[in-house]
């Protein structure tokens, strides 16, 4: 699959893993992408900066998340912020959700009928999802998904 | 921890709860084992302490934590 990468897409796939390593993460999840096309400078990238979605805000929004979803059964994620991030070592693996968005990244392509799979398309897969991390962390922003989505088509 | 039926969380927040949560668990599992491993725990006691097999303790976190010690 990954033959049919550009560079800006195998790009994210790689500074995905990186991502992944940097919060402690034990697999390489759908929020890593996101946060890997965000940190490039592909048109993807661009996309999301025009929604007024960077790196770093994007940091924020999972954060956000995080904490909110705690709070809910009562864990207070600030109480837990002293505990240090420790990246693991070694090849990292795609999690659930990085394949779910992968192979809806593989969807966006063929239903664009690019022959090349891009960052954008990459992009596309990981806002693809309804329930998750992701879409929670964009909605609780303020993000209008449907909207980003015909932005980045 | 039993939420009360009146501010029980709906089927979505319940479900992003448990996803928040294991992910808090792996960060306080990742840095309390090195703790306990750099105070001399053996892999042994912390297997013991966290209710898993001691080989299940070392498969997930002796890597990493040999490369920070060394």
């Amino acid at each position: 699959m990954f033959e049919r990468f550009t560079r800006d897409a195998r790009d994210v796939v790689t500074r995905a893993e990186t991502e992944a390593r940097r919060g402690g993460a034990a697999t390489i999840d759908a929020e890593h992408l996101l946060l890997a096309v965000a940190a490039g400078g592909s048109s993807a990238a661009a996309s999301l900066r025009d929604a007024g979605l960077d790196h770093d805000g994007l940091v924020a929004a999972f954060g956000d998340e995080e904490a909110a979803s705690l709070s809910a059964v009562g864990v207070d994620a600030s109480d837990w912020a002293a505990v240090p991030a420790r990246p693991r070592r070694g090849h990292l693996r795609m999690g659930a959700s990085a394949k779910l968005a992968l192979e809806r990244t593989l969807r966006e392509a063929v239903a664009a009928k690019d022959r090349r799979i891009e960052a954008r398309h990459v992009l596309l897969g990981v806002l693809a999802a309804d329930v998750g991390r992701v879409p929670r962390a964009l909605d609780q922003a303020g993000v209008d998904r449907d909207a980003l989505r015909a932005a980045v088509r | 921890m039993v939420a009360p039926s009146s501010t029980q969380p709906s089927p979505a927040d319940g479900l992003a709860a448990v996803a928040a949560l294991r992910h808090l668990a792996d960060r306080v599992e990742d840095d309390a084992v090195a703790r306990a491993v750099a105070d001399g725990w053996t892999w042994a006691q912390v297997a013991e302490a966290l209710g898993v097999t001691k080989q299940a303790v070392h498969k997930k976190h002796a890597k990493r934590i040999g490369e920070e010690a060394g």
